[in-house]
């Protein structure tokens, strides 16, 4: 189920009638569950065992933790709890990777390898939920989050529909507690929920939906494109992504929201960021921030010199790069944002930057961070390495008929001005649209979804971010 | 100042939004602006007699100035014009003629129809599903027409509200103006209709080699004496059993046109498809005007292998003869 299809529009009317109708906060929690986990099962509902089954390892595991001071049994707890996670994690999305990259090592090598290859669904939003338990365990084993008791709060935390297949990725010390308070309809900013599902909305089915028939073909055989065709697609893409991810966030955020629940922000405008390190402080911030807590600091973080950390930030970044999926694009593309961070590190650390930069400098910095940002969300696009050679490097094609409208350049920048202004002016415009009188508000509401709607393509893509 | 209870406010805050959703959706909402087709047949209304309403058999089948021609040499001036679309069928042509049919004609004596591809078939592929055509069939009145299409047809239940549910969506886009409004973006999508490409299956070289593939598959000759053979069997066993087909589709069309003025003709072009002509079902009723071409026999010119092109079409020289005998047929029929 996706959140621009009409089915979801039925499933969460039903679900928020029903959730507001009953007494009592078990009721009402089970009622979520349930929710929860139809939305999971309508992709697939042989998947939603999975999910039964973080949510009971993870639930003892934390509950045994609680219960034991010996060293030795709670490594061995936290240690199933890990083997677990990334077990089928990397049984569900990287076995078939493995292994084929193992076989076209030892064919290269000169060794004839014949290993069975499965080919295994991968269950949406696995990784997500999977970081999401193991955060929960491993808070609990590092004895900074108490052990939740109640089976059906964790379930909840585990399955909750809006954050369940592409995030944000939720920390059980944020959830947990808006668990143990009441839910009452008139403590929810119905507004604010309602703006925040429909600027979700707007990104995800009038822009990113719309811009995908554009590029598509140029990403499946750019060597039939000429120059122009693939830096457009290029761009387009980079704002493809960003609207598709961080659009799914703001709906995710409006429809939990509307059920009385904050998840985390998500995104904080990444494409103004003037270094690769502010743009990963404002890109998928619950996973950088999970990768922060439970990797790099984990690896040492910032202790033991500048290589040391410069080593753990490289290790950071492919895992995180290998988290997307299993291609080497992925792995590159964490492996050149590595590279970007461990360079800004050394550069800040010879040349501390100025606390108040020239206007043209700051341009500059925006500008190349911007270019390697595309550039490695290019690579991130492309089917395989050789495709991304091809995209970036590849000889100029015959002009297409097929090429994007040289017109998308204007649509990024109007896109992109509205974007900043919207940015710098956000607190301004809450204010003004949760301020305004109801005769106002929900008739402009009712204008602005006629025209949302006259701008979804027919046929709604899937998220970008289900595969991951 | 009294506080408003939550309901009564829940539900005004509700009706506000539902009625600006609905009135902003209605002035988007706006008929298929007037395409080439449309165009080129409003330019001849002044001076057109006949006007043929069907899919590419008519479009590539007929010559407007041929059957003028012929029309004079039998000394019964006609001007034809026509609004021809690649596998114009079903709903849409009730679409077209609405629109058409909104325009003055002041000459205008027939309003003929190519029932050729399946008279009552809605023309619903699902690879067509969300394509502006089909979008902008789905009005309110289409959608009751499209229910009694289903309540005769056997379709399995899953698969019946999987259309029922496509068909709303359609609705609900054709109302909501997509596709109208999106077209400020027109300049900025895609315009071209190859899906395969556009979803990335196909390159635009493969679409092309596609392409030229289907244009140069003609028949063999042994193919078309089969295809020859097969139709005139058919015929002979519509004759002889009195077979005919029901003739509910242009039953509805036949009170449209008359309803606007003009005879209604409907017509089967020659192609090698069996086509039942309806028109022996209901007695009662006024016999309607068919002009079945689908006959070797009756019209064996139009069946000999030198006059056929690809994919059941006429070549240039069938189109020649066939729109000499649709002038001969509207001749005859304007001098009754």
């Amino acid at each position: 189920m996706i959140f621009t299809q009409p089915i979801f529009f039925a499933f969460f009317a039903l679900t928020f009638g029903v959730h507001f109708a009953l007494r009592g906060e078990r009721a009402r929690k089970l009622w979520l569950l349930a929710a929860s986990y139809v939305f999971y099962g309508y992709w697939d509902y042989r998947f939603v065992g999975l999910i039964v089954l973080c949510t009971l390892v993870d639930y003892s595991v934390g509950l045994l933790l609680g219960r034991t001071e010996d060293k030795r049994r709670r490594h061995a707890l936290i240690a199933a709890s890990l083997c677990m996670n990334l077990g089928l994690l990397g049984f569900f999305k990287y076995y078939g990777f493995f292994v084929s990259s193992a076989v076209d090592l030892l064919t290269s090598l000169g060794f004839h390898a014949s290993v069975p290859v499965l080919k295994v669904v991968l269950p949406a939003g696995i990784s997500f939920f999977t970081f999401q338990t193991m955060s929960y365990t491993i808070d609990v084993y590092r004895r900074q989050l108490e052990p939740q008791r109640n089976l059906l709060d964790f379930a909840v935390f585990v399955g909750f529909f809006p954050q369940l297949v592409s995030g944000p990725i939720v920390r059980a010390s944020q959830f947990l507690p808006q668990l143990s308070v009441p839910r009452v309809l008139a403590n929810v900013n119905v507004r604010r929920a309602l703006l925040l599902f429909a600027v979700g909305y707007f990104k995800k089915a009038c822009v990113a939906d719309n811009i995908a028939s554009a590029i598509d073909p140029v990403f499946a055989h750019p060597s039939q494109f000429d120059g122009v065709a693939r830096t457009l697609s290029a761009l387009l893409y980079s704002v493809q992504i960003y609207c598709d991810f961080s659009g799914y966030t703001d709906m995710a955020l409006g429809t939990a929201a509307l059920l009385g629940y904050e998840l985390a922000v998500n995104f904080e405008a990444p494409y103004f960021s003037t270094s690769v390190r502010e743009f990963w402080q404002r890109w998928h911030i619950s996973l950088s921030t999970w990768l922060r807590d439970y990797l790099y600091i984990p690896l040492g973080g910032n202790r033991g010199g500048r290589w040391y950390a410069a080593r753990n930030l490289m290790l950071t970044m492919l895992l995180g790069g290998l988290w997307h999926g299993a291609n080497w694009t992925f792995i590159l593309w964490g492996f050149l944002h590595g590279l970007a961070l461990v360079v800004h590190r050394f550069w800040t650390g010879f040349r501390p930057s100025s606390p108040s930069p020239s206007l043209a400098v700051r341009g500059l910095c925006w500008l190349g961070t911007f270019a390697w940002v595309v550039m490695c969300f290019t690579i991130f696009r492309c089917e395989n390495i050789h495709v991304a050679g091809q995209f970036l490097a590849g000889r100029t094609g015959e002009p297409s008929g097929l090429s994007p409208s040289l017109d998308w350049f204007a649509v990024i920048l109007v896109l992109g001005a509205a974007h900043w202004v919207i940015f710098r002016h956000k607190a301004l415009l809450k204010a003004r649209l949760e301020g305004a009188a109801d005769w106002l508000f929900y008739p402009a509401l009712g204008v602005a979804s006629a025209f949302l709607l006259s701008l979804t393509p027919g046929k709604a893509a899937p998220f970008i971010y289900f595969q991951f | 100042m009294t506080e408003i209870p939550a309901p009564v406010r829940f539900f005004r805050c509700l009706l506000g939004y539902l009625l600006a959703l609905v009135a902003t959706a209605a002035v988007l909402y706006r008929l298929r602006p007037d395409d080439d087709d449309f165009k080129a047949a409003f330019a001849e209304a002044s001076r057109c007699n006949v006007l043929i309403v069907g899919p590419s058999y008519i479009k590539v089948g007929l010559y407007p100035d041929v059957f003028a021609a012929e029309a004079q040499a039998l000394g019964h001036p006609l001007h034809v014009c026509k609004v021809a679309r690649s596998a114009l069928r079903g709903y849409e042509v009730m679409y077209d003629l609405e629109h058409l049919l909104e325009r003055p004609w002041p000459k205008l004596r027939f309003v003929a129809v190519d029932l050729s591809l399946s008279a009552g078939n809605l023309g619903f592929d699902r690879d067509n599903w969300f394509t502006p055509r089909v979008v902008e069939w789905h009005t309110w009145e289409a959608l009751t027409w499209v229910y009694r299409y289903y309540r005769d047809e056997k379709y399995d239940r899953k698969e019946l509200a999987r259309l029922e549910v496509a068909h709303l969506q359609h609705a609900a886009m054709n109302y909501l103006g997509v596709g109208r409004i999106g077209r400020l973006l027109t300049g900025v999508r895609l315009t071209e209709h190859l899906t395969g490409a556009e979803r990335g299956e196909q390159t635009p070289k493969e679409v092309d080699r596609v392409r030229r593939k289907a244009k140069l598959a003609a028949p063999s000759e042994a193919e078309h004496d089969a295809a020859v053979r097969k139709l005139v069997h058919f015929k002979a066993k519509v004759r002889d059993k009195k077979l005919s087909a029901d003739d509910d589709w242009p039953r509805q069309l036949e009170p449209m046109i008359h309803a606007a003025g003009f005879q209604p003709v409907f017509l089967y072009s020659p192609v090698y498809d069996p086509l039942t002509p309806p028109r022996l079902k209901r007695p009662r009723k006024r016999a309607l005007a068919f002009l079945d071409f689908d006959d070797p026999e009756r019209y064996p010119t139009l069946y000999t292998y030198d006059v056929r092109g690809r994919t059941s079409h006429l070549n240039q020289r069938g189109a020649v003869l066939y729109s000499k005998l649709l002038a001969r047929e509207f001749v005859r029929l304007d001098s009754r």
